[in-house]
């Protein structure tokens, strides 16, 4: 949800290795794999010729066991946390500062302070930081999400003293000089303006807006050029002053390395570092369940942010739960069944049986605070297409999944976690996940037991919350030919359309 | 590898041969991605095994890809890397096929048919292998790059049966008919109309690439023309399918939990009966490097879906076999990769001329070009920004570089190479495409010995070998509001 996430787009990868799956979409980690049965395909529209019947595969073996890495902690005097996943497979290690100190304080100031990290320390210039960690043929990333500041590199293991030194700076003396700040805002103006001609990046953000109350963090809007020139080094100083500090943050070593290396290198470039006294209050706070309630939308309306293009990119979407809600996970079995890979009910039935596109899918997109249910496609047939998706939310709403497509979607999801620890990188963002969402420590060893722990009834009450039948529709196109089609939907024919300009901005008429 | 708490996992497809320099420092702004043109930073090296033997030169880096191998009777390649750290595997099965093979008024066949693969077959129904593999925890998919073709599944151990079963059955018994053809023939118009909608896809794929490597089989983009997808018939595919996909056209790899002799077994078992089919026919329109020819366009191509310029700017190169490509690939490291970088430095740090600007050695399998972006800042001018660019390149090209630059290049190369070699998929494709183009399966740790052999006079020849006046220099702009709307493709 910060600028940084929208800017990846995948156009390359599309232009030069096409791939038949492809639900480019985000996903969560913990989402990745895929779905389930054969569902609605047959389901909505019976085959006319006699189905033939084809023999089942070879069965499995049996099971080897599986097991989460251990994860180490330790903590240092200043009280900042030390976190280990080991995995000594290549010489390799990643070390990962993350700070809580993300964008839902100030979403401007936010990524403007972890964007000026990289511009140089007290110490060094940013010419010498670049030369001299790019001279072990690595690089440091520095970005801000929602939740968190992350300050992070991968070096080969004989580099990690020298790496360690240049994080330590970076996160901890940031220069914040003014001539970098006029460059990175001229950057972010430019920025700002590719946002604007991407059709997704247009889409979800107008949802957010669409979807959350008024000021709250996690509805996004583009910058003006007015904003962002307003930006002072006083003000990045200020906020890194202010949620930049140990107690504030934990470091997360993974690859060849062992928590006594992991210890001994944190001591020496972390160890000098000034805990705060305290902190600021978490602006979700701020936020009731009953400003929730009332950002609900009470009718079906059409936002448009008018523009051309090739096909109409279509989000419809609603608030859904937290990631620490008790629901994820009877979410995540039933998304399974409804929305999340090329056997789901909407891609199968969508653009396998109808053709409307080449991608649909939806996604729960995890949160600290309450998140996103999203349905998200491009059709050049939007009625055709909108008629599809209300049928298919009003089926699942109305019975849920099948028991055989509950049953699949449940043991794929438990069946695929191997897959989902395979390398550290992915050990250390499922610790992270448990981290940043406020998860129980042993969330990941549980893990598959919670996923076979969801019973069908679960998905039925999980579709009724959570998959809403009046959901924030946002569509990027033309208007006049999204109008026109618009006649062809019952239950939009009536429905208002709200015209945006590509600033988001309402068009009056 | 990111580490974010938010991967974007879209195809796993292994990209180009190319080192994907892009990837390792992703420029930051929003439109580096229109330039990512690898989507796995799956590397692609090569070099025998002599030399792997001896890789361990400096530091204390010295690691090994353990390779085992085997051929069936009819042709089938095969190679194991046991790692049994988690119950999973990764397979991948290449089809040496790829756009490149496509003739005239035939393009996007080759990536069309790989949606055919998902069909059916005689034990398969319509998608069923995906069932199969999603149903048993695994992912699945497939892609086509301009120069192969590739099936994959990543799946929990004890699933080899079924994996191997699926595979075998649809390379044996593929069914074609006509509805599911003209099915897939619609979900590939859909996936080009959506490639092609971001700002400047269409002038990249259609027209900068193929000005860049003119005569050359890389001037049509994989998704294929509007029409010829349109009159693609199911005897085109079907004729397609015989020609390419047979046992002996195939290196299959497997990386994980698995046992060598139980794989060679079962392979035999399940891939044994197929019959070997005709031989590869090799790929039109490939000319060798020097003749190439390289000339010099320059020119301005509008996009009313854009809101900010991006220059383009690529020079012909050469192939990845070249023996030139290693110090190209390092010279692009050094001019083009990361911030210290030569070019970003000048442009973004000092003169703040660009707001980003990077690049890579594009390498494929028959071509390749040293290829830049630049996004203007400031109102940055095409003259200016092409007056500072030639003065940067000059200066290697008079004065060459420092040899701490070279050992930069090669850390970079060490270092993504180490980056690829961490994962199940990164290993496979790594084994699967040296196997496939060089008969090399260890070609990415064998290549470290070719980095480890330029010298910075390498870089300064075949800087002023192709870094020339004959640039392909593209400024792709927003519409100005009353000119003509958009270019088309040219041809």
């Amino acid at each position: 949800m910060n600028t940084r996430s929208k800017t990846i787009s995948t156009l390359m990868s599309a232009t030069l290795a096409l791939s038949v799956a492809s639900s480019c979409k985000k996903q969560t980690s913990e989402e990745t794999a895929a779905p389930t049965s054969d569902t609605a395909a047959t389901a909505t529209e019976p085959e006319a010729k006699p189905e033939k019947v084809y023999p089942a595969p070879p069965p499995p073996t049996d099971p080897r066991p599986v097991n989460f890495p251990e994860i180490l902690t330790a903590e240092l005097p200043n009280k900042m946390q030390i976190v280990v996943v080991e995995n000594h497979e290549v010489p390799l290690v990643n070390v990962q500062v993350v700070v809580k100190a993300g964008t839902v304080y100030d979403e401007l100031i936010g990524n403007m302070t972890a964007d000026m990290l990289s511009e140089g320390t007290k110490k060094r210039s940013k010419e010498k930081v670049d030369a001299a960690i790019e001279q072990l043929g690595a690089s440091i990333g520095v970005f801000a999400t929602e939740d968190n500041a992350y300050i992070s590199t991968s070096v080969l293991k004989p580099d990690l003293k020298k790496a360690m030194e240049l994080v330590a700076d970076v996160a901890q003396n940031p220069k914040f000089d003014n001539a970098a700040l006029e460059k990175k805002k001229k950057q972010a103006i430019e920025n700002v303006k590719g946002q604007k001609s991407d059709a997704s990046t247009l889409g979800r953000t107008l949802m957010s807006q669409l979807l959350y109350p008024e000021g709250h963090p996690y509805a996004e809007d583009f910058w003006t050029d007015e904003q962002i020139q307003a930006v002072s080094t006083e003000q990045l100083a200020e906020f890194h002053s202010a949620w930049y500090r140990p107690n504030n943050a934990y470091i997360m070593f993974s690859g060849d390395i062992t928590m006594d290396e992991a210890k001994k290198v944190a001591k020496k470039y972390f160890g000098y570092w000034k805990p705060a006294d305290s902190f600021g209050e978490h602006p979700l706070t701020k936020f009731t369940g009953e400003q929730y309630q009332a950002a609900l939308p009470s009718k079906l309306q059409v936002h448009v942010v008018d523009r051309k293009s090739a096909s109409v990119e279509i989000y419809m979407g609603n608030l859904s739960m937290a990631r620490n809600s008790g629901d994820w996970e009877s979410m995540t079995v039933l998304n399974r069944v409804f929305g999340s890979g090329i056997t789901s009910r909407l891609f199968s039935d969508i653009r396998e049986t109808k053709k409307l596109t080449y991608n649909v899918g939806s996604y729960t997109a995890p949160a600290k605070g309450v998140g996103v249910f999203a349905i998200a496609t491009q059709t050049k047939k939007v009625a055709e297409m909108m008629n599809a998706l209300f049928d298919h939310v009003r089926d699942i709403r109305e019975s849920g999944p099948t028991e055989e497509e509950f049953v699949e979607a449940r043991d794929s999801i438990a069946r695929s976690f191997p897959l989902q620890i395979e390398t550290a990188g992915q050990v250390a963002g499922r610790t992270r996940t448990v981290l940043t969402y406020g998860l129980d420590s042993d969330y990941w060893n549980t893990y598959r037991d919670r996923v076979l722990a969801v019973t069908r009834e679960q998905t039925i009450d999980a579709a009724q919350k959570y998959i809403h039948a009046v959901p924030v529709i946002v569509m990027v196109g033309r208007e006049k030919k999204i109008r026109a089609q618009l006649a062809d939907v019952p239950l939009l024919k009536d429905a208002e359309v709200i015209v945006y300009d590509t600033d988001l901005n309402p068009k009056s008429k | 590898m990111k580490p974010m708490d938010r991967p974007i996992r879209c195809d796993t497809v292994p990209g180009l041969m190319n080192r994907s320099s892009l990837f390792r420092s992703p420029l930051k702004f929003t439109l580096s991605a229109l330039l990512c043109l690898s989507t796995a930073g799956s590397a692609m090296l090569a070099a025998p095994d002599a030399a792997v033997a001896k890789s361990k030169k400096k530091s204390a880096i010295d690691f090994d890809l353990p390779v085992q191998t085997f051929q069936l009777e009819n042709g089938l390649n095969v190679y194991v890397v046991e790692d049994h750290s988690t119950p999973a595997f990764t397979f991948q099965l290449f089809y040496d096929v790829g756009s490149v093979d496509e003739v005239e008024g035939k393009t996007g066949l080759a990536h069309f048919f790989e949606h055919m693969m998902f069909m059916g077959s005689e034990k398969l129904g319509k998608f069923m292998i995906g069932e199969y593999t999603e149903k048993a925890g695994g992912r699945i998919n497939a892609g086509t790059s301009y120069d192969y073709t590739v099936y994959y599944h990543e799946i929990p151990s004890n699933y080899l049966d079924m994996i191997l079963w699926g595979e075998s059955d649809r390379l044996a018994n593929l069914i074609m008919e006509q509805e599911p053809f003209d099915v897939q023939r619609a979900a590939v118009i859909s996936e080009k109309d959506r490639s092609e909608n971001a700002p400047f896809s269409k002038a990249i794929q259609w027209e900068f690439l193929p000005e860049l490597m003119p005569e050359s089989p890389y001037v049509h983009a994989v998704i294929g023309t509007q029409e010829d997808l349109e009159n693609m018939t199911l005897e085109d595919a079907t004729d397609f399918f015989s020609r390419y996909y047979s046992p002996n056209n195939a290196h299959m790899v497997f990386v994980g939990d698995v046992d060598f002799d139980e794989v060679k077994t079962k392979v035999g078992e399940y891939f044994g009966g197929i019959a070997r089919g005709p031989d590869r026919q090799p790929t039109p329109n490939v000319k060798p490097a020097d003749e190439r020819p390289r000339n010099k366009v320059e020119k301005v191509v509008e996009d009313e879906k854009a809101q900010q310029t991006i220059y383009l700017v690529g020079w012909r190169s050469v192939d990845e076999g070249h023996e030139d490509r290693p110090a190209l690939d390092l010279l692009a490291n050094i001019l083009f990769t990361g911030d210290s970088a030569r070019v970003p430095k000048v442009l973004t740090d000092e003169k703040q001329l660009t707001a980003g600007a990077g690049g890579t050695h594009l390498v494929f399998r028959n071509d390749g070009a040293l290829f830049m972006q630049m996004v203007p800042s400031g109102g940055a001018t095409s003259e200016q920004l092409q007056a500072a660019l030639r003065e940067e390149l000059d200066k290697v090209k008079k004065k060459g570089i420092a040899s701490k630059e070279l050992e930069k290049a090669i850390r970079m190369e060490l270092m993504e190479t180490v980056q690829t070699l961490s994962t199940n998929s990164g290993r496979a494709s790594a084994v699967g495409m040296g196997a496939m183009f060089y008969g090399d399966p260890k070609r990415i740790i064998s290549d470290m010995k070719r980095y480890e052999a330029v010298t910075t006079k390498d870089i300064k020849r075949v800087a002023n070998k192709y870094l020339d006046d004959n640039w392909v220099f593209y400024e792709l702009g927003p519409a100005s509001s009353d000119g003509p709307t958009m270019m088309g493709p040219i041809r």
